[in-house]
């Protein structure tokens, strides 16, 4: 960045989202009753940034011009005035737990741990920052977009239609766009290196999140383990520093997962909203989002039919507490696209048709080696993928039979949706093999991270009516200012 | 936190959890070194380059465009503002015509929207040889063999 004031700036660009964030999520969700400050302050930051997006996107189908004081004023007054009217009202945080003091056999490796994630994490800010990565679709697609959004003051939906006429994907969600506009407008003139800042902040975040989400089940130590493996994760890494929006999706997914599957054992609904809520802003964030949205959904569908078959309303219910707020976050954009006729270039409706699959059926056969190329493709994905399977051969039983199954069925989505893209696509197959395909597969990848903590260290003890119990001792105190769970 | 924060790690958990560390790092560590040695002088250079020198610096896609980012900046200082700007290049090789039209789009906007089928008030040549003037359109400034601008009597 060109100057100390220019670092201040963003500074302050980053806190009113963030803030806005924080505040949302103790006034609607009694957030320090659900999590801990640094979660807190990551999940805010997430959440705040969607509302952000969305605020000025309804702005620009109302044609006000972005004004950063109006913004503000929008987001933080009315979540202050709730936060301020609950606060009287609302339940005392739990008390915090004991924390054991750290025995000295386990120090070592924490230092490890976290000095290694810091690291890694410091020389991907540097390296995103000095532009190591200049990734054409970063420049040409994105970045772009914020300039418009920057120049013009608004999205400037009138113009879509000719927009279109060039290279783009405008049918794209515009939530990093906007994000991007946001800093801009702080800045107050054009200059794309600051808002690459997002990107490894939003790598950090989900950092913490998985961080978060993993030491709830087992011990700080493998929690730390996971989150290394997020801030090392080369094939993550390369689309943090070419600030491509990757990072911000795989957040997103990795947040929305973590809270349902922490709904599935503490049965807290606020949990389950916050996951719908993040789920959907990964459909607000790429096309590939709403994959990965689908696949959360198709994932609690299937738990609420098997888990809540005796309770159908509330399990009912259950599914509508994700699914809706997801569907209310990506419904703006998804309105406007379809009334302005914004085309996906591969998902449309001249492409997906009988023929095309039909035509394109053969390409299947070769999918087995590619997956394979790309498993096996170390620089990129470390031995992640080797360690993925020797765990769920050695832990398959467990894997089936215990909640660990609700990991992998989104990972049987996904691929199944990669391999139905892969049909249909209509432009250079090795484009999609050999660069889409490796960033679809960080969803998959994610959730190898976490599968693989989760079923190395720690023992799951399912029972037929699968109510599961740990085998260690997890008294949760669900708590609900929303509405009770199944 | 539930009653769940306060339980320490197995020794049999620490060990398996270093075990894992060694692994992953060994390799990660063996990459990354490569990746940022191959970096190297591109860091000495980065670190001390304003954004507009790193704009420039990733505006050069080959030797062929290394005047595109200067050309661009020209154009861009020199036209008065509201006026728009299509651009003519060889349309061979691909990547490379997509990349400075991109480019250009990108650093333009909005002079420059990537339309360059429409007519504009102002005309950017690059690279093209015989470029039949349009009518009605006179060459204001010469920057060099092929590269010109035109603009609308």
């Amino acid at each position: 960045m060109s100057d100390g004031m220019d670092l201040v700036r963003v500074a302050a660009a980053l806190a009113v989202p963030t803030l806005a964030g924080w505040l949302l999520l103790d006034a609607c969700f009694g957030a320090r009753s659900l999590f801990g400050r640094l979660d807190r302050l990551s999940l805010a930051f997430g959440l705040g940034s969607g509302a952000l997006t969305l605020t000025m996107l309804l702005l620009s189908f109302a044609g006000v011009h972005f004004d950063t004081r109006l913004l503000a004023t929008i987001l933080l007054l009315p979540a202050g005035i709730v936060f301020a009217l609950r606060r009287g009202r609302s339940t005392p945080p739990d008390a915090p737990a004991a924390v054991a003091a750290v025995a000295p056999a386990s120090l070592p490796l924490r230092v490890v741990l976290v000095a290694s994630i810091v690291v890694s994490l410091a020389t991907v800010f540097a390296r995103t920052m000095l532009v190591e990565i200049d990734h054409w679709d970063a420049w040409a697609m994105w970045a772009y977009k914020a300039k418009i959004f920057f120049v013009h003051r608004i999205v400037p939906l009138d113009l879509f239609p000719e927009f279109e006429k060039t290279f783009g994907h405008w049918d794209y969600p515009q939530h990093v766009p906007l994000l991007e506009t946001w800093i801009l407008l702080f800045l107050g003139e054009w200059n794309d290196q600051p808002p690459r800042v997002l990107f490894p902040l939003f790598h950090a975040a989900l950092c913490v999140n998985a961080f978060a989400f993993l030491r709830r089940t087992v011990a700080v130590e493998p929690a730390l383990l996971g989150a290394l493996l997020f801030a090392t994760l080369s094939g993550l890494q390369r689309w943090v520093i070419g600030t491509m929006v990757e990072p911000v999706l795989v957040c997103y997914f990795v947040t929305s997962l973590g809270l349902l599957f922490r709904w599935m054992h503490e049965k807290d609904g606020r949990l389950l909203v916050l996951a719908g809520i993040f789920a959907g802003l990964c459909g607000w964030t790429k096309n590939d989002g709403f994959a990965l949205f689908l696949s959360l959904a198709v994932t609690l569908g299937f738990y609420v039919v098997v888990e809540g078959r005796s309770r159908p309303r509330r399990a009912a219910a259950a599914f509508a507490r994700f699914a809706l707020p997801g569907a209310l976050v990506v419904l703006p954009w998804s309105l406007f696209t379809r009334a302005a006729g914004l085309e996906n270039d591969v998902v449309n409706a001249s492409n997906v048709t009988w023929a095309t699959v039909w035509g394109h059926l053969h390409r299947v056969g070769g999918l087995p080696g590619i997956f394979l190329h790309h498993f096996t493709d170390v620089g990129h994905w470390n031995v992640l993928w080797p360690l993925f399977l020797v765990v769920l051969v050695a832990r398959a039983k467990t894997a089936i039979r215990s909640p660990l199954r609700y990991l992998l069925l989104p990972v049987a989505v996904l691929i199944a949706v990669d391999v139905a893209l892969y049909v249909i696509w209509p432009h250079e197959t090795e484009e999609y093999l050999y660069d889409t395909l490796q960033r679809l597969l960080l969803g998959p990848a994610s959730i190898a991270v976490l599968f693989l903590v989760l079923a190395t260290f720690r023992s799951y003890s399912p029972r037929p009516n699968h109510q599961f119990t740990p085998n260690r001792n997890l008294a949760a105190e669900p708590s609900s200012s929303i509405g009770t769970s199944i | 936190m539930t009653a769940r924060g306060a339980l320490p790690i197995h020794a049999r958990e620490r060990g398996l959890t270093w075990a894992l560390l060694a692994v992953w790092l060994s390799v990660y560590v063996a990459f990354a070194t490569g990746a940022v040695r191959e970096h190297l002088p591109y860091y000495r250079f980065a670190l001390s380059a304003d954004p507009e020198t790193l704009r420039r610096h990733h505006s050069r896609l080959d030797p062929q465009t290394a005047e595109w980012y200067e050309t661009l900046q020209f154009c861009d200082a020199l036209l008065p503002p509201g006026a728009e700007l299509q651009i003519v290049l060889p349309t061979e090789p691909t990547y490379r015509y997509e990349f400075l039209r991109d480019r250009a789009r990108y650093l333009l906007y909005p002079r420059n929207t990537g339309d360059d089928r429409t007519l504009r008030d102002h005309i950017l040549v690059y690279g093209v040889r015989d470029f039949e003037t349009p009518p009605g359109y006179v060459q204001v400034e010469f920057l060099g063999p092929n590269r010109y601008l035109l603009s609308r009597r």
